[in-house]
C-alpha cells in the first residue's frame, strides 16, 4: 500500500540523492555480476550447447593411447593410422570409425595463397562425426583419394559459394586437387600446441583400412581425433584397450629394441564421450573461473553489506519508531527491500549490459583457448540467474541491515538522543565481514599473484640469446618431387639443396645485412622436434632437441660457448656436435659436465649415430610463452642431414641479421629473390620480435587479465576497509573531539584509530595467509598446469595487502581528524 | 470499571558487561480504564524502564504483567508488536519522528501497520492532526517543526490508532512552559474523552493533574496518592 509505493519512490530517488550508496552498488555488484554472469553462460555453453556440426554427440567417443614422455610431453600411439585401423579391425562391430588429422597448411588458387588447415581423415569420416556435406559427393567415395573437399568458408572465399565446382581445384603441397565437394566448417575440435583451426579448410579422405597395408612406421605424433561413433552406446573399455595396445606391440612391432622403448614409457588409455574431451581442460579452467569470480561477488557483497550496514546503523532510530508504531519485522525487511529494489535493478541492469559486452569481447580476450567461443551468449537463463542472484542478495542485505533493529536495542535507540550515533552499536558485524573479505582477498590475489608470476617468468626469462634484430626467410617449394629429390640427396657435399642454400645467402648478402645464418630457423622456433634414443650404457631412454648449427650463430644470438670449441663447419665432414649444459651434466653430472667436451656420444645404436662433442654452449629455451614448460637439452649438428630438422622441411628457409634499428621487408626481398628458381614460389618472412610477440601473446594477455583481477580483489578489499574505517571514525567523531578538546594531538588520535583496525588486518590477514595455503593446494590437485605454490608471492601478496590496507585505514580516519571534528561538540 | 493495566512483583534486570542493573524491584499496579496515572521520582529510579515495559517495548526480567486482559509474558515478537499496534500509544521525550516522512505520514504509521485501508487512514490522521491542532503543518517534515509541535505531532501519532493505553515519557521535558503547558493541556482532553493515560514526569505542577501519582525509588513504588479532584480543577 502507501507504505510500500513510499518505499520504492523513496528508493528511486535515492538513485540520485545518495550516489554514496548507489554508484558503488551499482559499480561493484554490477561489475562483479557481469563476470559471474560471463563465467556462467561460458560454463552452460561447455556443458550445455550442442556441438557445432556433430550430430548425435552422446553417441560419438574419442579413443586414445598415449605415451608419457617426461612431464611435460605426452604422445599419441595412435598417431599411426596402421594402428588405428588395426584397432578399428578388432571392435569393428560396435560402430564406424574415423580418424582426423589437423595440419596448418598453404591452398592456391589461381596464383592467389589462402591459409588453410588441412584436415587428414579418414574415408566417410564426416558421416562418422555427421558434419553435413553442403555440395558434391559423400567423402567415403570410392574415388575419394583423388581430390580434396573444401569447407563452407574456404568456399565462399575462393569460389564465392559458385555451386558448380566441375573442373575446379586447389593446389596443396605441389599438386593439384580436383574438389569432390563442399562441407560444413569444422570447429569442434580441440587443437593443442602451436597449429590453429581455422574456418578456411581442406579435407583428405584416404580408407582406413588401406593403411594395414603399410608397414609398421615406429613413429609417435600428437593429438588427433580417433572416433568411434556407437550407436548401440557400447565402447571397449580401458582393460580391452590395453589388451589390445599390449597385443598390437607384441604381434605388429618387430624390432625389439623399439618394443622395448616404446614399453618402458608409462601409458595410459582413454575412452571419453566426445565431449569431455572436446571441453577437457577447458570444463576445470571454467569452473575455477567460477569459484575465482563468485568470490569476487562474494566480497563485493560483502563491501555493500558493510556500507549498508552502516547506512541503516544511522538510520536505526527510524526503524526503531517503525517497530514500535506495530511493523513487524518481516515488514521492515521488506520496506527495506523495496527501498533498494531500484538500486539492485540498476545494477543487474550495469551487470547484463556488462556480461554482453564482456561476451562480445571475449574471442580477443581468450583467442582460441576456449572451445564454442562463438556459441557463448545471453539467454534467458542468464537473464533469470542474474535476477534471482540480485533479489536474492538485496533479501539478505535487508535482513542484515535490520539485524541491529531488534527488539532488546529497541529502547536504547528510542531513548537515545537524537544527535550523534548510539555509541552501543555493535561492530562485531562490520568487523567479521571485513576478516573474512580480507580472507577471501588474500587467497584471490595468492592464486592470481603466483599466476601471473609464473606467466611472467614463461615470458620474460632469458631464453638464453638475445632477441636480436634476426630474420627468419622462408620461400615455398612448388614442386613436391624436386623437393623431395632436395632432401634425399642433401647430405653429398655440394648437393644441389647446398648449392641452392648457397645461392639464397648469397641473394641475401645483398641486404647487406649484419649477417647471413646458414640455417632453417630462428631459436626462438615456432614448432620443435624431439628425438628420443635408448642410452647404449645404461639402456634408458634419453631425449634430446635436435637443432641445426650455421656459421655465425652462436654469435649472432649471443649464446655463450662455456667449454670446448664452437663447430668450424659443414664441409669438412667430421661428425661433431655442440651440446648444451643441460645435455653435458646429464651425462657427466652436475659438477664434471666440462669433461663431455672431446667425448664422443651415441645417439642411437647404427655406427652414423656416433658423434664428437666440440664445445658445451648455455642452454636456451626455444620456446616460450609457457607452450612447453621444459624441453630436453639441445644438440647442435653442422650437417643439416645428420639430424636437424632435415627431410620433411616444407619451405627453404634461412635466417639474417640486419643491422640495429633496420626494418627487413618483403619488398626489398622480392626482386631479390623472386628468380633465384623457378620451382620456389612465395617468399615468407617473419622477425625475431614478430615471433616473440605472437607466441608470447597468450601468456602476457593472461597475464595481464589474471593481474586485472588481482587488482580488482586488491581494490575491493581496500574500498572495503576504508568504508569501514571512515564510519568507524566518523562514529568515533564525538570521542575523537572530547579527546581533542581535552589536550590530545591529533596523531594520537590516529594512533587510536590504527589501534582498532590493526587486530582486525592481522585477523583477516593471518586467516587469508592460512586460507591461501589450502585453497592453493585444493587448486592444484585440480588443475595439472597449476604453477607450483610459493611462499615469496605469498608473502609478498600478505604485505602488498597490509600495506594498502593500513593506508586504508589511515587515510579515511586522518581525514575525520583533519576535518575539524571539535564541530561535533558545537553541533550537539 | 475494566483493568487496562495489571503489574505483579515486575523486576527488571540491565545485563551489563560488568555490572548488573536491578533497575526495576518487585514493582506491582493496576491501572484502570480512563485513569490519568502519573509516575514521578527521582532520576535513575527506572521510571522509563518501567514505562517501557508497559508499552512492551521491552520485556521484564521477572514478573506478571496482564495488558488489556492478556498476559504478555510468553508472547513472540511479533505478537508483541501486534498488540502494541492495537493496544497502546507511546509518546517519546525525545519525539522520535522520522525525518524522512511527512507529518501526515509519520502519523499515519500505526495505522499504515495496521493495514488499513488509505481513505480509513486519511481520515483518522486528519481527525488526530485536528485534535493536536497541527492540520496546517501535515505536508511538513518533522524537521522543519518547532519542538513543540513535534511534540504534539507525536501525541497525534500515539493516539491516531485510539490504544486503549497511551505511554508519555516526559512529555515537557524538551519544552518550554509555555509549551508544555500546551502539552498537558492536550492530554488531560484526551484523558477526558476516554484515553487511559500513564505519563512520566520530574514536574509536580503537571504530576499533580493525574487522577493518581505513582512515586518510585530506587525501583520499588514508594509512595501512591490519589489526587482530589479540587486540585486537578484548581490547576
Ligand atoms: N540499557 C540499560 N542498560 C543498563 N542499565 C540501564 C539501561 N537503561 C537504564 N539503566 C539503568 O536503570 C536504572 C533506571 O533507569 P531509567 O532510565 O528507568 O531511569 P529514569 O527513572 O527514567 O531516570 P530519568 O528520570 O533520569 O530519566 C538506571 O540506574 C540506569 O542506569
Ligand atoms: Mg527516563
Amino acid at each position: 500500500m502507501s507504505l510500500y509505493r513510499g518505499s520504492l519512490r523513496r528508493g528511486l530517488i535515492r538513485l540520485f540523492s545518495e550516489p554514496r550508496l548507489s554508484l558503488p552498488l551499482m559499480l561493484t555488484l554490477g561489475l562483479t555480476l557481469a563476470a559471474v554472469l560471463t563465467v556462467l553462460s561460458i560454463a552452460q555453453t561447455l556443458l550445455f550447447q550442442p556441438l557445432p556440426g556433430v550430430k548425435q554427440e552422446q553417441q560419438l567417443y574419442q579413443l586414445d593411447v598415449r605415451l608419457q614422455f617426461n612431464d611435460e610431453m605426452n604422445v599419441s600411439f595412435l598417431s599411426d593410422r596402421r594402428r588405428f585401423a588395426h584397432l578399428q579391425q578388432r571392435f569393428a562391430g560396435l560402430g564406424d570409425w574415423a580418424q582426423v588429422v589437423n595440419q596448418d597448411s598453404q591452398a592456391e588458387v589461381e596464383g592467389q595463397q589462402y591459409q588453410v588447415t588441412l584436415l587428414n581423415a579418414t574415408s566417410g569420416a564426416t558421416d562418422v562425426i555427421g558434419l553435413p556435406l553442403l555440395l558434391g559427393e559423400g567423402t567415403s567415395a570410392d574415388n575419394a583419394k583423388e581430390g580434396v573437399w573444401i569447407s563452407a568458408s574456404l568456399w565462399r572465399a575462393v569460389f564465392g559459394e559458385r555451386s558448380n565446382l566441375q573442373g575446379e581445384t586447389i593446389r596443396i603441397g605441389g599438386r593439384d586437387w580436383p574438389v569432390f565437394g563442399v562441407l560444413g566448417d569444422f570447429t569442434s575440435m580441440d587443437i593443442e600446441g602451436n597449429s590453429s583451426l581455422i574456418r578456411e579448410q581442406v579435407w583428405r579422405f584416404a580408407p582406413l583400412q588401406e593403411s594395414l597395408l603399410n608397414n609398421e612406421s615406429l613413429s609417435l605424433g600428437t593429438t588427433q581425433l580417433n572416433l568411434l561413433r556407437a550407436p548401440g552406446g557400447q565402447v571397449p573399455d580401458n582393460r580391452q584397450l590395453e589388451d589390445w595396445y599390449l597385443t598390437y606391440l607384441d604381434t605388429q612391432i618387430s624390432e625389439p629394441r623399439a618394443r622395448e622403448f616404446i614399453l618402458s614409457k608409462p601409458h595410459s588409455v582413454s575412452v571419453q564421450s566426445y565431449r569431455d574431451f572436446f571441453v577437457g581442460d577447458s570444463g576445470k579452467l571454467v569452473s575455477l573461473l567460477i569459484v575465482a569470480m563468485v568470490s569476487l561477488l562474494v566480497m563485493a557483497c560483502l563491501n555493500l553489506l558493510n556500507m549498508f550496514i552502516a547506512h541503516y546503523q544511522g538510520r536505526s532510530k527510524e526503524f526503531s519508531v517503525q517497530l514500535c508504531m506495530g511493523a513487524s519485522t518481516r515488514r521492515l525487511r521488506l520496506l527495506v527491500f523495496l527501498e533498494n529494489l531500484p538500486m539492485f535493478m540498476l545494477a543487474s541492469v550495469t551487470g547484463l549490459l556488462g556480461a554482453a559486452w564482456l561476451i562480445r569481447v571475449l574471442p580477443d580476450l581468450a583467442g582460441d583457448s576456449l572451445p564454442l567461443l562463438d556459441k557463448i551468449n545471453l539467454d534467458s537463463l542468464s537473464l533469470l540467474v542474474a535476477m534471482l542472484l540480485v533479489m536474492l542478495i538485496n533479501l539478505l542485505f535487508a535482513s542484515v541491515s535490520l539485524l541491529h533493529v531488534q527488539q532488546q536495542a529497541l529502547t536504547d535507540n528510542l531513548n537515545s538522543s537524537g544527535k550523534g550515533t548510539p555509541a552501543q552499536q555493535k561492530q562485531g558485524l562490520n568487523r567479521m565481514l571485513m576478516v573474512l573479505q580480507l580472507t577471501i582477498a588474500c587467497t584471490l590475489m595468492t592464486a592470481a599473484m603466483t599466476s601471473v608470476y609464473k606467466s611472467y617468468q614463461d615470458v620474460y626469462q632469458y631464453p638464453g640469446y638475445e632477441m636480436v634484430n634476426a630474420y627468419e626467410i622462408s620461400l615455398a617449394y612448388k614442386d613436391e618431387a624436386w623437393q623431395q629429390s632436395l632432401y634425399d640427396f642433401e647430405s653429398y657435399s655440394g648437393s644441389e639443396l647446398q648449392q641452392l642454400r648457397s645461392a639464397l645467402a648469397d641473394r641475401l648478402r645483398k641486404l647487406e645485412p649484419q649477417a647471413v645464418v646458414d640455417v632453417e630457423s630462428l631459436p626462438l622456433s615456432q614448432s620443435l622436434t624431439m628425438r628420443a634414443y635408448p642410452d647404449p650404457e645404461t639402456g634408458e631412454s634419453r631425449m634430446y632437441l635436435p637443432r641445426q648449427w650455421g656459421r655465425g650463430y652462436l654469435e649472432s644470438f649471443h649464446i655463450p660457448l662455456l667449454a670446448g670449441a664452437d663447430l668450424t663447419g659443414p664441409q669438412n665432414g667430421s661428425r661433431e656436435v655442440l651440446v648444451d649444459l643441460d645435455y653435458a651434466r646429464q651425462l657427466e653430472g652436475v659438477e664434471y659436465w666440462q669433461n663431455l667436451v672431446g667425448k664422443e656420444i651415441k645417439l642411437g645404436n647404427d655406427s652414423d649415430d656416433i658423434f664428437r662433442v666440440a664445445g658445451i654452449v648455455g642452454n636456451t629455451r626455444p620456446v616460450l610463452g609457457g607452450l612447453l614448460n621444459s624441453t630436453p637439452p639441445v644438440i647442435y649438428f653442422a650437417d643439416v642431414n645428420a639430424d636437424a630438422n632435415g627431410s620433411d622441411q616444407p619451405r627453404l628457409q634461412m635466417v639474417v641479421l640486419m643491422p640495429e634499428g633496420q626494418t627487413l621487408t618483403r619488398e626489398q626481398l622480392v626482386p631479390i629473390l623472386s628468380d633465384l628458381d623457378p620451382r620456389l614460389g612465395e617468399i615468407g618472412l617473419e622477425s625475431m620480435q614478430q615471433r616473440w610477440q605472437t607466441m608470447t601473446a597468450e601468456s602476457r594477455l593472461n597475464m595481464y587479465v589474471v593481474l586485472g583481477m588481482a587488482v580488482l580483489t586488491l581494490a575491493l578489499a581496500a574500498i572495503g576497509v576504508s568504508g569501514l574505517s571512515q564510519m568507524n571514525a566518523a562514529q568515533k567523531r564525538y570521542e575523537l573531539a572530547v579527546r581533542m578538546a581535552t589536550g590530545a594531538r591529533q596523531n594520537r588520535l590516529l594512533v587510536l584509530l590504527l589501534k582498532d583496525a590493526t587486530l582486525m588486518l592481522s585477523a583477516g590477514l593471518g586467516l587469508g595467509l592460512f586460507g591461501s595455503v589450502l585453497g592453493y593446494q585444493y587448486l592444484t590437485g585440480l588443475i595439472d598446469q597449476a604453477p607450483a605454490f610459493n611462499w615469496p608471492t605469498s608473502l609478498l601478496v600478505n604485505v602488498i595487502l597490509a600495506v594498502t590496507m593500513l593506508l586504508s585505514v589511515v587515510l579515511p580516519g586522518w581525514r575525520v581528524i583533519r576535518a575539524d571534528p571539535m564541530q561535533v561538540l558545537r553541533e550537539l | 470499571m475494566k483493568t487496562v493495566v495489571s503489574m505483579q512483583n515486575i523486576h527488571k534486570k540491565y545485563q551489563g558487561q560488568q555490572i548488573e542493573t536491578h533497575a526495576l524491584q518487585g514493582v506491582s499496579l493496576e491501572i484502570q480504564q480512563g485513569e490519568f496515572v502519573a509516575i514521578t521520582g527521582p532520576s535513575g529510579c527506572g521510571k522509563s524502564t518501567l514505562l517501557t515495559i508497559m508499552g512492551l517495548l521491552d520485556g521484564a526480567s521477572e514478573g506478571q504483567y496482564r495488558l488489556a486482559g492478556i498476559d504478555t509474558q510468553h508472547l513472540k515478537t511479533d505478537e508483541r508488536t501486534r498488540i502494541r499496534n492495537l493496544h497502546i500509544g507511546y509518546v517519546f521525550q525525545s519525539f522520535n519522528l522520522i525525518d524522512s516522512l511527512t507529518v501526515f505520514e509519520n502519523v499515519a504509521l500505526p495505522l499504515e501497520h495496521r493495514g488499513e485501508k488509505a481513505a480509513v487512514i486519511k481520515e483518522a490522521v486528519v481527525e488526530a492532526l485536528d485534535k493536536v491542532g497541527m492540520r496546517h503543518r501535515m505536508q511538513y517534515r518533522p524537521n522543519q517543526i518547532s519542538g513543540g509541535q513535534q511534540q504534539r505531532v507525536a501525541i497525534a501519532r500515539a493516539l491516531v490508532g485510539k490504544p486503549d493505553l497511551i505511554l508519555v515519557d516526559e512529555p515537557t521535558g524538551n519544552l518550554d512552559t509555555k509549551n508544555g503547558d500546551a502539552v498537558m493541556q492536550l492530554l488531560l482532553e484526551l484523558n477526558k474523552q476516554g484515553s487511559t493515560i500513564v505519563m512520566v514526569t520530574h514536574d509536580s505542577r503537571y504530576s499533580g493533574l493525574a487522577h493518581r501519582q505513582i512515586q518510585l525509588l530506587d525501583g520499588r513504588v514508594v509512595a501512591e496518592k490519589q489526587v482530589r479532584q479540587a486540585d486537578r480543577e484548581v490547576a
